[in-house]
């Protein structure tokens, strides 16, 4: 096996992205209490902290994806056919290792994952009630129209 | 979703339905007054510990807080009570400008002005009957202008009454409320939730009584207010005590705490400018309105009550006013003229009264010395009495009664002595000589006159003058040497008569014509009487005398005597140089009237002051010092009786309610007192009356009638600038307290807006990030 530096390599990016997958799945929740908070400034804050870990995460894919090609051509085939359940099955009894991390990574997907539903239900939920509400006092969707809805306060209140 | 998303999920549903349901409510009650911002308070739920990460659990909605600036709160309090009390006091200010009629031409100063008018017009043609019917019309007008000023002004002030018990009841409901929230309040918010609505309502009913009063308001820890009014607990927790208001004794009403012994003095909102109003300012105009009346009325009849009717004097006169038994002890006769309730003061001085027989033409004039202090109404009566012709009681209705006998009539004007040389001692057909001195006298050596009196032949006769026959024989007055001679039975014996004149002894026989003489034959005392120059000079009667009349009346600021003597010897009307020198009571030359050459006799000549001399044709000499004297009055009645009791008033009543044109002199204009002579035409008291609009009067404090109504007025134009200055400079106060307020309570439609835009905004950014982190969660998921 000529390809164990890069196995090892990758079984340290898997436990580097298990502890980004647990920051994000934080954040998440998080920005869920922001969302149900209906604090703009908050709300725009959590969004702001995600953006940085999304940055993080497409760096790291990138990464990953490199590290994906270098092994590849070691084992004759295109790195983007490759997967982290592949190279375990590939790497035999040196795979064993990638493969307890790469059980710890899906477990913090999983959890992210709901973080992040949860996180767009609410935020669905809450920003189409309010442009409901927009809607129905200005007569017309900011957000759609902002040019016809320009004035439209001091009408309202009129 | 796990059990923690879907309980995530509903707090954040919760929360941002209650976030929603403020804001709704917020814009449902834009225009509702008191209704402070709500807003709701957000706290991150406690979060779980999972796998050791710590996991949110979502937001709860704490609570639902009012937007509220206590300290801001308290001043729109004050401010509130500032502008309450100045809207009020202008409104009646406003009212009562009305009221007076000024700016619309009714008013007391524009009908003062139409009286004034009247009396001078007609004292251009006193006879008219248009001009006095005018006269009386414009005094009727006035009179009743006064009686209508007051009247609106003391329905004012019942209007103020009213407002006052009304408002005290509205303080009182408003402290009720207050309690009856506090209560509900006090009830409520150990629950958890915050009463915000019912603090709304108390607000409002703590400014609503911040109008009316002075009002302090402290929370206590249950969220119980209490308050304070003036310093005064008037509601505590869920108790009120009431306000009320009770009589004063000199009218009007008082505020107290409902038990207490102590009037409360408001400093601001409604009731203190009620108070100011009822207390200050209606009394200030009706007290100031009350004197101008009384001044008016005091001039006016002192012109008047001296003048003279067309018909002539007056047979008998009733007072208007009445006396009082003050002390109590049914008798009025022992009262001083101080103390007997008449309303308007008398003076130390001088009351004169003159009689004239209708038929005979004859006059007599009696000055009656009246001090207030020590004269009493008996003594006053008696002294009226004592005038030959006349009576005087007190009626049925304690009213001052003057009849004179049948034949003649009285006046109490300053008329002049038609007939001043009666005595004869200048004119007429005695025989007469006068002292070259005026006295005193210095007897101290004593010494005597001798006389040659011929009576069939002549009688000598002397007097002589011990000198223990003065009280001080140094300093002898003219006087009491005509009374000590004229008591002497020899002298009076001898047909011999003499006279004071102007300080000079005149001595005169008693009888007329050619047949009566004298001479001074010597005597030690005739160098330091004057009469040396005499001695061997024979008086003789003249059987064609000179008369002497006197007319007009005297205009003088002054009362003074005038003593006349001749100048030159000769015939009037005839003779070059022959003069009538007039002297003052200082001895001053102040007039010389050429009755000689070109003099048409009888003719009257101006002498000074409104007084004339006529002098009939006849001869007349300087050589026996013949003199005679004019006394002339600037006031007849110094003493100020007639004003006093109200006789002959041109008004009756004493102030702004009360005045009125005298009844009789209402129905007949004829009874207007036109002149001081009693003459056809003679319009002095109405000239006299006329000049009362520009006089300074002693009741006004020196001030005019046109000046001290003047400042009536424009005191009230004055506090009206400055209060609707005031009320505007506290519309702006209140106006930006208000703007701060809404700034911080109040609800902003375009904030609530913005405020839901933003969210809008904020939640279409996070979705899109959130998108991102779909995408890449995917992404991880397919290389796992």
């Amino acid at each position: 096996m000529n390809w164990l530096a890069e196995l090892r390599q990758v079984e340290a990016w898997v436990q580097r992205e298990v502890q980004a997958e647990e920051r994000l799945t934080a954040a998440l929740s998080n920005h869920r209490d922001e969302l149900a908070s209906a604090a703009a400034a908050a709300i725009q804050a959590g969004s702001e902290a995600l953006a940085e870990l999304a940055r993080g995460r497409e760096g790291r894919l990138s990464e990953l994806r490199q590290l994906f090609e270098r092994i590849g051509r070691a084992v004759g085939v295109r790195g983007s056919t490759l997967s982290l359940g592949s190279l375990v099955e590939r790497a035999g009894p040196e795979g064993e290792r990638l493969a307890r991390l790469r059980g710890e990574l899906l477990r913090a997907h999983q959890a992210g994952r709901k973080a992040l539903l949860d996180a767009l239900a609410i935020g669905r939920a809450q920003g189409q009630v309010l442009r409901a509400v927009l809607v129905e006092l200005l007569g017309v969707d900011p957000l759609t129209e902002p040019e016809r809805a320009a004035g439209r306060f001091v009408e309202v209140r009129a | 979703m796990s059990f923690q998303g879907i309980s995530t999920g509903l707090k954040a549903l919760i929360a941002a339905q209650s976030s929603l349901d403020t804001i709704g409510n917020n814009l449902a009650n834009i225009n509702t007054p008191g209704y402070s911002r709500q807003r709701v308070e957000l706290v991150q739920a406690l979060g779980i510990e999972r796998n050791g990460v710590r996991i949110g659990t979502g937001v709860d909605a704490l609570t639902i807080t009012r937007a509220i600036d206590n300290l801001l709160e308290s001043r729109i309090l004050t401010q509130l009570g500032v502008r309450a009390q100045l809207a009020e006091r202008y409104a009646a200010a406003q009212e009562i400008e009305f009221a007076l009629g000024e700016f619309d031409g009714t008013g007391v100063g524009q009908s003062m002005d139409s009286f004034f008018a009247a009396a001078k017009q007609l004292a251009g043609d006193p006879a008219d009957g248009i001009l006095r019917s005018n006269l009386v019309q414009g005094g009727i007008q006035l009179g009743q202008r006064f009686n209508q000023v007051y009247g609106q002004l003391e329905a004012v002030g019942g209007s103020v009454e009213d407002a006052l018990r009304t408002s005290v009841a509205e303080a009182n409901a408003l402290a009720e409320q207050i309690a009856e929230l506090n209560r509900q309040i006090r009830t409520l918010e150990p629950g958890g939730d915050p009463a915000n609505q019912l603090r709304d309502q108390r607000q409002v009913a703590v400014q609503a009584l911040a109008n009316l009063a002075q009002v302090e308001v402290r929370e206590d820890p249950d969220g119980t207010y209490r308050v304070y009014v003036e310093g005064n607990l008037v509601v505590a927790a869920d108790r009120a005590m009431r306000l009320t208001t009770s009589d004063q004794p000199e009218g009007g009403l008082a505020l107290r705490l409902e038990g207490s012994a102590y009037d409360l003095t408001p400093r601001s909102g409604k009731i203190a400018a009620l108070l100011a109003l009822q207390d200050q300012d209606i009394t200030d105009l009706t007290g100031g309105l009350d004197q101008l009346a009384k001044g008016l009325i005091h001039a006016v009849n002192s012109a008047h009550s001296t003048g003279i009717p067309s018909g002539g004097g007056f047979t008998s006169l009733v007072a208007s006013n009445a006396l009082v038994d003050l002390d109590g002890n049914g008798q009025l006769e022992d009262q001083l003229l101080a103390d007997s309730g008449l309303p308007f003061d008398l003076t130390a001085g001088e009351l004169t009264i003159n009689v004239v027989d209708e038929e005979s033409g004859e006059q007599w004039s009696q000055q009656i010395a009246i001090d207030p202090a020590t004269t009493t109404v008996g003594e006053f009566l008696s002294a009226l009495g004592a005038v030959p012709g006349i009576g005087a009681s007190l009626n049925a209705e304690n009213q001052l009664s003057i009849v004179a006998e049948a034949g003649l009539r009285f006046d109490f004007s300053n008329r002049l002595d038609p007939d001043p040389d009666g005595a004869g001692t200048l004119s007429g057909g005695k025989a007469k000589l006068g002292s070259a001195l005026a006295g005193p006298y210095n007897l101290s050596a004593g010494g005597s006159l001798d006389f040659a009196v011929p009576a069939g032949g002549p009688t000598n006769l002397s007097v002589a003058f011990p000198i223990g026959s003065f009280p001080d024989a140094g300093e002898v007055s003219a006087q009491q040497l005509a009374d000590f001679l004229n008591a002497d039975a020899g002298f009076s014996g001898a047909g011999l008569e003499a006279h004071a004149v102007g300080g000079y002894l005149q001595l005169a026989s008693a009888g007329a014509g050619s047949s009566q003489s004298f001479s001074l034959t010597g005597g030690g005392a005739a160098a330091a009487l004057g009469l040396s120059g005499k001695v061997g000079q024979t008086a003789v009667g003249s059987d064609d005398p000179v008369e002497i009349s006197i007319s007009g009346a005297f205009t003088g600021a002054v009362g003074k005597e005038l003593v006349f003597k001749v100048a030159g010897a000769g015939t009037v009307g005839t003779t070059p140089g022959l003069g009538l020198q007039v002297f003052d009571s200082a001895g001053a030359l102040v007039a010389t009237l050429d009755i000689g050459a070109g003099y048409q006799p009888g003719t009257p000549l101006a002498v000074i002051d409104g007084i004339e001399v006529a002098v009939s044709l006849g001869e007349l000499s300087a050589a026996d010092d013949g003199r005679f004297a004019v006394e002339a009055r600037a006031d007849s009645d110094s003493a100020d009786v007639l004003v006093a009791f109200g006789l002959n008033g041109f008004f009756v009543g004493s102030d702004a309610q009360t005045i009125a044109v005298r009844p009789d002199l209402a129905a007949d204009p004829d009874l207007i007192a036109a002149s001081w002579t009693g003459t056809s035409g003679g319009n002095q008291a109405l000239l006299a009356l006329g000049e009362i609009e520009t006089q300074e009067l002693a009741l006004l404090d020196g001030r005019t009638l046109g000046s001290s109504y003047g400042e009536l007025i424009g005191g009230l134009g004055f506090d009206l600038a400055t209060m609707e200055l005031s009320l505007d400079t506290a519309d702006q106060v209140l106006g930006s307290l208000q703007q701060r307020r809404d700034s911080v309570s109040g609800v902003n439609a375009d904030e609530e807006l913005v405020d839901l835009t933003r969210f809008q905004q904020a939640y279409a950014t996070a979705a899109q990030y959130l998108s991102v982190v779909t995408r890449l969660q995917d992404e991880l998921l397919s290389i796992l």
